[in-house]
């Protein structure tokens, strides 16, 4: 199963992908961050507009993967989280976190990136790092938006980063429930 | 191989932007001198370098050290000051500018950070940057010659 989701996700990247230049996405998004540091001073809120942006973007890219894909439900939370890493991630970054870290009831996992792009030049002056500013937050609020849009709430988050000095960026993400499912009509 | 005694970052109007000393021997202040006396033969090779070549060469000479000059698309200035020696010039200028090029990688690498503050008359203050610079004048005295320079993007 995995390494069919690994096909898809290289087979999308390299056909039905318009690409644009990294150093100017790269570039963008850090100038964003900066003002929003500029504009709430205060880390957790730019934090957490970081993740209102990412889940805007989220909500929208769910449609977007499958439309592109024709991917099926997938069984279980596992696939879930390969969809996410192999096929997701793959088509709009270009990379692939490796799954880890599931926790004994299955409504865990990690989502390890050994290679962030938006990384790339960066460097967050000490406040930033003390105050605790997650800089690619955006993607947990990707990840959130696209999940709830496949009916499962769930809390997104960075619990490594290696911008603030970590061996490896990590999110960590936790399902907190399955929300209502409705039956779409026509299905039977 | 080179020995590189001090590389320096100046601004188009000639504020140092960043001096680096790699010579244990001599005090910053001397290095401040010698890229402020630099910067009007700077003025003077980039009038005179229509040909749009970054690197100027062979500025100047002062007792024992001598001065190679590089400027930046954007009018910065890069001095590299080391001492005498026998080597043809040809070998000693393709040396320098491969020098000044990694260093050239390196500022443009500092300036893409998006928390820094862009064209500013300061002081770089980057540790990042600084010792990227001690590496590549590290890399280069030694007899090694043959490795790569360090770059901030592997």
């Amino acid at each position: 199963m995995a390494k069919q989701y690994k096909t898809i996700g290289e087979e999308t990247w390299k056909n039905s992908v318009e690409k644009v230049s990294a150093e100017l996405f790269i570039l963008t998004y850090g100038s964003m961050v900066v003002q929003l540091v500029k504009d709430y001073e205060d880390y957790s809120a730019v934090n957490k507009q970081l993740d209102k942006m990412g889940y805007n973007i989220g909500v929208r890219l769910a449609d977007d993967v499958l439309a592109r894909t024709g991917l099926e439900r997938c069984p279980d939370l596992h696939a879930t989280a390969e969809v996410i890493s192999k096929v997701g991630f793959k088509i709009f970054l270009n990379i692939t976190p490796t799954v880890s870290g599931w926790s004994p009831d299955g409504k865990e996992f990690s989502l390890v990136l050994d290679d962030n792009p938006l990384n790339d030049f960066c460097e967050l002056p000490p406040r930033a790092v003390q105050g605790g500013l997650w800089y690619s937050n955006i993607l947990c609020g990707v990840v959130r938006g696209a999940l709830e849009m496949m009916h499962m709430q769930t809390d997104v988050a960075f619990v490594h980063d290696v911008l603030r000095g970590d061996d490896t960026s990590e999110i960590r993400v936790r399902l907190v429930r399955v929300l209502e499912e409705e039956v779409p009509a026509g299905d039977d | 191989m080179i020995k590189v005694h001090c590389i320096a970052v100046l601004s188009r109007q000639g504020n140092p932007l960043y001096v680096g000393n790699f010579d244990q021997q001599q005090e910053d202040v001397k290095y401040h001198y010698l890229a402020h006396t630099s910067c009007d033969v700077i003025d003077e090779r980039v009038e005179q370098n229509r040909a749009g070549d970054l690197f100027l060469g062979l500025l100047q000479t002062v007792g024992d050290m001598v001065v190679y000059g590089y400027v930046m698309n954007t009018g910065k200035r890069i001095i590299l000051v080391s001492s005498v020696s026998t080597e043809s010039a040809a070998v000693r200028n393709a040396l320098v500018k491969e020098i000044f090029q990694a260093v050239h990688a390196a500022y443009i690498a500092h300036a893409c950070n998006p928390f820094n503050e862009a064209g500013s008359e300061d002081r770089l203050a980057d540790a990042k940057f600084d010792s990227l610079v001690a590496a590549i004048a590290r890399a280069r005295s030694t007899p090694s010659a043959a490795e790569p320079l360090p770059r901030a993007r592997p």
